[in-house]
């Protein structure tokens, strides 16, 4: 939610800290910020607002009052709190509501006269500075009075509701939309409904007027030839709001609101200060509020003594602390002895537990004072996960071996269990065997086998894979010669597979194809020895920093040099890599030989550049230069 | 020659031998996981606007199946089969159905803590949680909390560490979230909230190993890819 620093400021008399101060406070005892601007003379905070207090503070009023209760500055003013109007019922207007509850409460205001125009310069200031944009003074107050308490209002023009024949009168209705009905709203979309939805409408012709709770309808529009209008502010039942606005994928700032409960006390304190305003701004005159109200839950105190207070929080809070809290927040509570006993205001529909109540003090006296304590260890040592210690036994026997070790994706383009909502055809399953990951990493690493100096691709992979049957656990083995004329490895696969048997001693059946060996280990959890402590952790040192490699291709050569025989491979390496510093990005010896009192050194090179191709004849310069370089030695001959 | 195992395993690893040490057992649950255990016994109601929070696979053919968007269910999978003093950890696989990009992976892991007795604190979440790092970074690493809000904890906490790096420089960064778990997780465990209290804390494992050895796209670690694994 957008907050707009000056609009804070008309709720305290003293000066309001900087922006990125309020952001500080906020962040360490109420929400996270996500990130703050400036527009204009004002500030705006964008405040991440969760789902547990977006009932109260999606509005400047929720974070105004969060502020006074961080800053121990009283609010100079609270529209939560003001003395209502005793106003008459409007004669002519009616209200109907089906479902009392889908609605539970719904207040319509009859004004007339009203000069439809812009707002004042203020009011559009204040609302586009928090990325509102201004239409008029009518729309513009209610969207203003949203933004500044938390409570979604509507108006509709007067003169577009059709007056019964016999009366005269004019009434809403709150009805379930009918099977097929369509509506178009505010800004020109038709949305076909069922009777899931509920809709307000004009009880004379049955039009619908608006969508209940998520948008308006361009029937009953105000434009600037309204004069006179109906105003709305209502509470509809969260999980109905909801349902339709996900259904009709339409979220707008009101449904946002509404599916989060707001209490709806809200309604009338909004409906007072929303005819306050239009009063102030478009003028006219009010000919009655009609409130049609269910009436609202008892708020249940909560109890809570310090000791739960303090045992919870790992702090050593006195009375005079926590009543100091409870006095800033201006919450009605009573002490017995050791006791609380706390009533939340009822725009706090959120505080119904003690350790909510238990949070609200632990916030403000600040995390920040909360000691680090570590409790002490049990005399007993905990169970051994016996299929973890397997597994990780597993996982170091095969790294030994040569192998290493893959996480292939568990999503994917087919399988046995398939999910209703995958994020791409490819991905739409859950795997049923490891094998299809394996050889495809099998293939992807010998593409890049002389990067990682190998001759032999060896992979390993232990996870789940899922059929129809449920959840295994599966253990697959790869191989694949990347040199030489056979590819195939299955003989050393079968035989690592059968030394992994003999040192688990028990069977693994494991079924070969596509260079992969798999087996599925849950019944080798039943059989093995149970153990009572884990071996050393598998090796991992935090100092290991990971470099990134280019996504160009690499060019391979290979140079074979004769040197006297007492001269070490080191020293020639060194002129190679002397003359490449950039694109030699690793070299492997694969040969050496005496003969004749020379030795002959070979070398696998690797280039690859980070930014570019490296084409075949930078390579062939490059190798000149190395070739040019050795041969400045004499005796050194390239092959 | 010997071969390289995944960084993910070794992290598990060394988080397990960590936490043996505090008295922590290594528990597991299943990925395709009952609504129920994913949301409802974790106080996430349905049609709850928290319940958008997390973007959630669904699976064909089984009512109410989920791939389990949290490691969170195994609190309660584990409340109700163990009398407290619980102390777990649970490393895994969860999933998020959102777009894949540098830091976000449909499929990733998360290591899930849970510690219930007579009277456990916020106090000891912090003593746990600094102690944890300060092994797993082989640093000193000082945690903070601000306020946060998941549906199953009460108080809810964000959780930042002072990370200190190679070079010297010091910088708070936004790990995980716990707090103290909700009395209405407590009782769907079976478990009476007078009596006990708990903390409960979730955290993703690549952003864990990202940040120590400067990985900088989430994605590297399911590839299959040994030019990463290798360098580990």
């Amino acid at each position: 939610m957008k907050v707009s620093r000056k609009w804070l400021q008309t709720y305290f008399d003293e000066e309001l800290p900087t922006a990125a101060e309020l952001a500080q406070l906020i962040t360490f005892h109420a929400f996270e910020v996500e990130g703050l601007e400036k527009v204009g003379d004002d500030d705006i905070i964008d405040v991440d607002v969760l789902p547990n207090r977006s009932s109260d503070c999606l509005s400047h009023r929720g974070i105004a009052r969060e502020l006074s209760v961080i800053l121990k500055q009283p609010m100079k003013r609270d529209p939560l709190r003001v003395t209502l109007n005793a106003w008459q019922e409007p004669k002519h207007l009616h209200v109907v509501v089906d479902d009392d509850h889908l609605c539970g409460r719904y207040i319509s205001a009859e004004v007339r006269g009203v000069t439809v125009g812009p707002s004042p310069d203020w009011l559009k200031e204040a609302l586009e500075a928090i990325g509102q944009r201004s239409i008029n003074n009518i729309v513009d107050a209610t969207n203003y009075v949203m933004q500044d308490l938390g409570q979604p209002l509507h108006a509709f023009d007067l003169a577009k509701l059709a007056t019964d024949k016999a009366t005269g009168d004019r009434t809403i209705r709150v009805r379930a939309a009918h099977e097929n009905e369509a509506i178009t709203t505010l800004t020109g979309e038709t949305y076909m409904l069922t009777p899931e939805h509920l809709l307000i409408v004009d009880d004379v012709t049955d039009e619908p007027l608006a969508l209940a709770g998520i948008k308006g309808g361009k029937q009953a529009e105000v434009t600037s030839n309204t004069v006179d209008l109906v105003l709305e502010s209502a509470y509809f039942e969260p999980v109905s709001v909801r349902k339709t606005s996900r259904a009709l994928k339409l979220a707008t700032d009101a449904s946002l609101r509404f599916q989060n409960d707001p209490s709806p006390e809200l309604a009338i304190f909004a409906m007072h200060a929303l005819l306050q305003l239009i009063a102030d701004i478009a003028g006219g005159s009010l000919m009655g509020v009609r409130d049609v109200y269910r009436g609202g839950a008892e708020r249940e105190p909560v109890r809570v003594t310090r000791e739960q207070v303090n045992a919870l929080l790992g702090t050593s809070l006195t009375h005079e602390n926590i009543e100091d809290i409870l006095m800033r927040f201006e919450w009605e509570f009573s002490r017995a002895g050791e006791t609380y006993t706390i009533t939340a205001p009822w725009e706090r529909t959120d505080l119904t537990v003690k350790e909510a109540m238990i949070e609200e003090i632990g916030r403000i006296y600040g995390y920040a004072n909360i000691a680090s304590v570590l409790p002490s260890v049990p005399k007993t040592p905990p169970t051994i996960n016996q299929r973890y210690y397997y597994i990780e036994r597993i996982r170091l026997f095969l790294a030994k071996r040569g192998y290493s070790e893959v996480y292939t994706y568990i999503l994917r383009d087919r399988g046995q269990v398939e999910l209703k909502n995958p994020l791409a055809a490819d991905k739409a399953f859950m795997r049923m065997d490891l094998r299809d990951g394996l050889a495809q990493a099998l293939t992807l690493n010998a593409s890049s086998a002389p990067l990682l100096g190998l001759d032999n691709i060896m992979l390993f992979e232990v996870g789940p894979v899922f059929t129809v049957q449920g959840e295994h656990l599966a253990l697959a083995l790869g191989a694949r010669a990347v040199r030489g004329k056979q590819k195939r490895l299955d003989d050393s696969l079968m035989k690592d597979l059968t030394e992994l048997e003999e040192r688990l001693g028990c069977k693994l059946e494991g079924t070969l194809a596509d260079g992969v060996v798999e087996v599925v280990l849950d019944p080798m959890f039943v059989i093995l020895p149970e153990v009572v402590s884990y071996g050393e952790p598998l090796p991992w040192d935090p100092d290991t920093r990971y470099k990134p490699w280019s996504p160009y291709p690499y060019v391979l050569r290979d140079i074979a040099v004769w040197v006297p025989k007492d001269t070490p491979a080191e020293e020639v390496l060194a002129v190679i890599i002397h003359e490449a510093p950039e694109t030699l990005i690793r070299h492997d010896q694969f040969d050496e030989f005496e003969k004749d009192g020379r030795i002959s050194y070979a070398w696998h090179l690797v280039f690859q550049a980070p930014d570019r191709t490296l084409t075949d004849a930078d390579v062939t310069l490059v190798m000149q230069q190395v070739e040019t370089a050795l041969q400045k030695n004499e005796d050194w001959v390239v092959r | 020659m010997s071969g390289h195992v995944h960084p993910l395993s070794s992290a598990i690893s060394r988080i397990n031998k960590i936490f043996y040490d505090l008295g922590f057992e290594f528990a597991e649950g299943p990925l395709i996981e009952s609504e129920h255990y994913n949301f409802d016994a974790l106080n996430v109601p349905r049609e709850h606007p928290a319940r958008d929070m997390q973007d959630t696979f669904w699976v064909k053919g089984i009512e109410e199946a989920v791939l389990r968007t949290h490691t969170s269910p195994v609190q309660v999978r584990y409340m109700e089969k163990h009398k407290p003093p619980i102390r777990i950890i649970a490393p895994g696989r969860v999933f998020r159905n959102e777009a894949t990009d540098a830091t976000h992976e449909a499929a990733f892991f998360q290591f899930e803590g849970l510690y219930v007795d007579t009277q456990v604190s916020l106090a000891q979440l912090k003593g746990v949680l600094e102690y944890f790092f300060t092994k797993f970074y082989e640093r000193d690493i000082t945690v903070r909390f601000r306020p946060g809000y998941f549906p199953f904890v009460e108080p809810g906490v964000e959780v930042d560490m002072l990370f200190k790096k190679k070079d010297g420089t010091k910088k708070w960064i936004e790990v995980m979230g716990a707090g103290m778990v909700h009395p209405n997780v407590l009782r769907a465990g079976g478990l009476d909230p007078d009596e006990y209290t708990g903390f409960a804390f979730g955290v993703g494992l690549e952003r864990l190993i990202m940040l120590a050895a400067g990985v900088d796209d989430v994605r590297l670690f399911h590839q299959g890819d040994l030019r990463f694994v290798n360098q580990f």
